[in-house]
């Protein structure tokens, strides 16, 4: 069943450019062009795309922020254009970690703010505010004024906020942007909980690994329109990108007929680039047992959604 | 020298480009000093009840420029760094191998070359109204002496600037500055009817010095006794420099107070 | 249902107000800032005010009215300038946390507003006392309820003229200089200068200002000098403001739409 589903989203803004001193003429921006995609409950469901691609744009759509021009979005079972209010009490978003806090009030008295402004009285606000700030990891910061958070503190502060009137979906831009690799982690094993606790994520990135480990699926979007989607493999497969497949020969330092390296144990490593793995593999290994090598450590690696990224992206700018 | 001369420039003209994208501030600027005096000028009717001489008219109007340009001028230091320190922006300005000082520095000029853009409309039209062609010569000799004056005004916005460092609140440190400049230096009335202790608090300040050369220039009986006492008005650049310099290598260098 | 509704919008306007109130007491600058530019902006005014007639430096009724009329100048450049960081809110993000938790903008604004009051309490008070001891004004009041009752009334217009005004300078790149030419535009047109210095034909365009029935009505209920009858003038700001209730949440609808619908948010 689908928590979110859009339907032909579409964006666009005008802007007014300069031309010279005198005249400015209206440019019109084709932010979002008809994006569909579904999101299934307790999924985490990724947007990948380059700056500008129109991911920002799409999530604001999905979060009322924003008026589609075209299109709509049922999130929760409510409709994005008909029950916006109720659209807002089913999500929690994190636009920018950095954003939406006053700096002169300490994390928890942020959190209750929100939280009493989502309708929470002042005891279960607060209450909620202590248990999000331990599981985001501020508890001992929780009391400090947010202008003295660092930027890893103020994005799981974000999650904190988006957490805390307990929605079923947590919608989030970008939500390690910025941060050290130990805070990012921690971020990313918070969404990984967060998921597992029940709740339905969508979120942006420019982070190929962390969406390749973090999500089910995923859509590629770039100049606003939707070039592919499906699971990190599919959408390997569907692109037809090379694995590379390391076969260890013991106790050798060539193989005939072909390339190796050795390795740091001193064998010799066949290393091939191939379409089908699973073939190359099984033949490799006959001709390797049929001349009476000895095998070691057989890996297959995968491509990287970065490839995959670059590849789709790529081909659409002709590099 | 010649490298800082340069990146000075460099950032003037950006500056520059800005100022003039702005076109709704500069038309405010320009307006504000012709309204304010001309409704001080329509109560003053309202309450003699006949119009008062026009001089007194035009003796507010240039106080009143003059108090624009102060307040544009702390107000932009003020902002400047307030959003520098909010973007981050200053941070990348303190690791480039620019000394920050000329890009305040910079930011400051910038205001002032605004304000005498206001001064030469708002000025004009005053000379034209109450004098005639025949004073327009001492008039734009009285925009070379405000550009002049505008030096020391230069180091008090490096003070603005500084202290926005440490109490962050642009409006809340460049108010107190424009409510005092007001009141003290003879702007909008002369300095003679403050108490004493006013009265020395106008009388160290440039801004004072800046109306009064310009009014006696326009009419023609500024002479060196007048500006015997303006030189000494330089140590606010140079007290503006040091204090600046401290507080950007104390509060800012030492502490790491470059965010929000 | 009804009753949940209002409890809940109840909830809302005590959550933003102590929001306010936490805010302006950890802002000890803007205390100081007041504490020392309101007694110099009290001698300014007065003094810029009498410049063509300066005989009215001996009047000790004239200088309690104008101690009135900046006291109420005071009061509207404190909601001016809660205009301007309403902006901020906006460019902060905050005005998006906010929208999405179905919280109406104008009960968000309250909160800044609330900031704005002790702000002009302070601020006014410092202003009487400059003005008394200076220049001899009279700090008497001549009809007590009437003046509370105008100065809460005021209180709530300037407030939702706060919002309004945000919404109105919120796009462009320098809302202070906006700010700062209202602070000297209004005046004139709330009867913060005495308007029983004028002949009467003239202080009788006063009276087709809205901001003249708003804090006109504070300094005459202090000084006792009534343009109109005071019932008709109380009459008639209850009026205003319940139109500026209307208007304010009309123009806080059309700022959310545009910007939901421009993705910026514009009203110019």
């Amino acid at each position: 069943m689908e928590e979110i589903e859009a339907r032909n989203l579409t964006k666009t803004f005008k802007r007014k450019v300069r031309v010279n001193i005198l005249k400015r003429i209206e440019r019109r921006i084709y932010a979002v062009k008809k994006v569909s995609f579904k999101v299934n409950k307790e999924e985490i469901f990724g947007l990948l795309g380059p700056n500008g691609a129109g991911k920002t744009t799409t999530i604001k759509m999905i979060c009322t922020l924003l008026v589609p021009d075209e299109g709509e979005a049922i999130v929760h079972g409510f409709s994005i254009l008909d029950k916006p209010e109720k659209v807002r009490e089913n999500i929690g978003v994190v636009l920018a970690p950095d954003k939406g806090f006053y700096e002169r009030l300490s994390g928890i008295e942020n959190l209750v703010y929100y939280g009493r402004l989502y309708g929470m009285n002042k005891k279960e606000a607060y209450k909620r505010a202590i248990e999000l700030t331990q599981i985001v990891g501020l508890d001992k910061d929780a009391y400090r004024y947010v202008e003295e958070y660092s930027l890893g503190m103020k994005a799981k502060l974000s999650i904190a906020k988006s957490l805390i009137h307990d929605p079923p979906i947590v919608i989030l831009d970008e939500p390690t942007v910025g941060l050290d690799p130990i805070s990012a982690r921690r971020i990313r094993n918070l969404i990984l909980e967060l998921a597992k606790s029940g709740k339905t994520i969508l979120l942006t990135s420019h982070n190929m690994w962390e969406v390749e480990n973090l999500c089910n699926r995923v859509i590629l979007i770039n100049k606003g329109e939707i070039v592919s989607q499906g699971t990190p493999r599919q959408l390997k497969e569907k692109l037809n990108l090379n694995y590379i497949v390391e076969v260890e020969v013991l106790n050798s330092e060539k193989v005939e007929n072909y390339e190796t390296f050795i390795n740091d144990k001193g064998n010799a490593v066949i290393k091939i680039e191939t379409s089908k793995p699973n073939d190359t593999l099984i033949n490799l290994l006959d001709e390797l047992k049929y001349k009476k090598y000895e095998i070691g450590e057989i890996k297959v690696i995968e491509p990287t959604l970065e490839e995959v990224f670059a590849k789709v992206i790529g081909d659409e700018k002709g590099i | 020298m010649k490298k800082e001369f340069n990146q000075l420039l460099a950032i003037l003209e950006v500056e520059i480009k800005n100022l003039l994208r702005e076109r709704g501030t500069v038309g405010f600027a320009i307006f504000f000093p012709i309204l304010i005096s001309l409704s001080t000028y329509g109560v003053g009717t309202g309450i003699l009840g006949k119009a008062p001489n026009i001089d007194l008219w035009f003796y507010q109007l240039i106080g009143f420029t003059i108090l624009m340009i102060a307040i544009i001028m702390s107000s932009s230091s003020a902002w400047y760094v307030r959003q520098g320190l909010l973007s981050r922006r200053l941070e990348y300005l303190f690791a480039a191998s620019i000394n920050p000082l000329i890009i305040v520095a910079a930011s400051s000029i910038t205001s002032g070359l605004m304000g005498i853009g206001i001064f030469l409309v708002v000025g004009l039209i005053g000379v034209l109204v109450v004098y005639g062609i025949s004073n327009l010569l001492n008039f734009f000799l009285a925009t070379i002496i405000l550009a002049v004056s505008l030096i020391p005004i230069l180091g008090i916005n490096l003070i603005v600037a500084a202290t926005t460092i440490i109490g962050k609140e642009p409006e809340a440190i460049s108010q107190p500055l424009s409510a005092i400049v007001s009141t003290t230096s003879g702007l909008a009335y002369p300095i003679t009817i403050l108490p004493f202790i006013l009265q020395i608090i106008g009388e160290v300040m440039p801004y004072y010095y800046a109306a009064e050369y310009v009014r006696a220039m326009i009419n023609g009986y500024l002479n060196l006794v007048n500006l015997e006492s303006f030189p000494f008005l330089f140590i606010y650049l140079i007290g503006g420099y040091f204090i600046y310099r401290y507080f950007e290598y104390n509060f800012i260098r030492k502490e790491g107070n470059y965010g929000a | 249902m009804v009753l949940n509704l209002s409890k809940k919008v109840f909830s809302k306007i005590t959550t933003e107000i102590e929001r306010g109130i936490k805010l302006y007491f950890r802002n000890g600058i803007w205390l100081l800032s007041d504490i020392i530019s309101t007694p110099f902006w009290v001698i300014f005014l007065f003094l810029t005010i009498v410049f063509y007639a300066q005989y009215l430096l001996k009047d000790v009724n004239a200088l309690t009215s104008l101690m009135w009329g900046i006291f109420i100048f005071i009061l509207m450049n404190s909601f001016i300038w809660a205009g301007n960081s309403i902006v901020q809110s906006v460019t902060n993000g905050i005005v998006d946390g906010v929208i999405l938790t179905n919280t109406n903008i104008t009960i968000h604004l309250l909160g800044r507003s609330i900031m704005s009051v002790f702000d002009s309490f302070i601020s006014g008070i410092i202003a009487l006392l400059t003005a008394s001891y200076i220049f001899g004004s009279s700090l008497l009041i001549h009809n007590l309820p009437l003046f509370f009752a105008s100065l809460i009334i005021a209180l709530i217009f300037y407030s939702l003229f706060a919002s309004v005004y945000a919404a109105l300078i919120v796009s462009l790149r320098s809302p202070w200089i906006v700010s700062n030419v209202l602070n000297f535009i209004l005046p004139f047109l709330s009867g913060a200068i005495p308007p029983q210095l004028f002949p009467k034909s003239v202080a009788n365009i006063l009276l087709f200002s809205p901001f003249y029935y708003i804090s006109g009505q504070i300094v005459s209920a202090a000084t006792g000098i009534y343009l109109i009858n005071p019932t008709i003038m109380l009459i008639i700001s209850i009026i205003i403001t319940v139109v500026i209730v209307f208007i304010s949440n009309f123009i806080s609808k059309k700022l959310i739409q545009s910007m939901s619908k421009e993705g910026k948010a514009s009203l110019i």
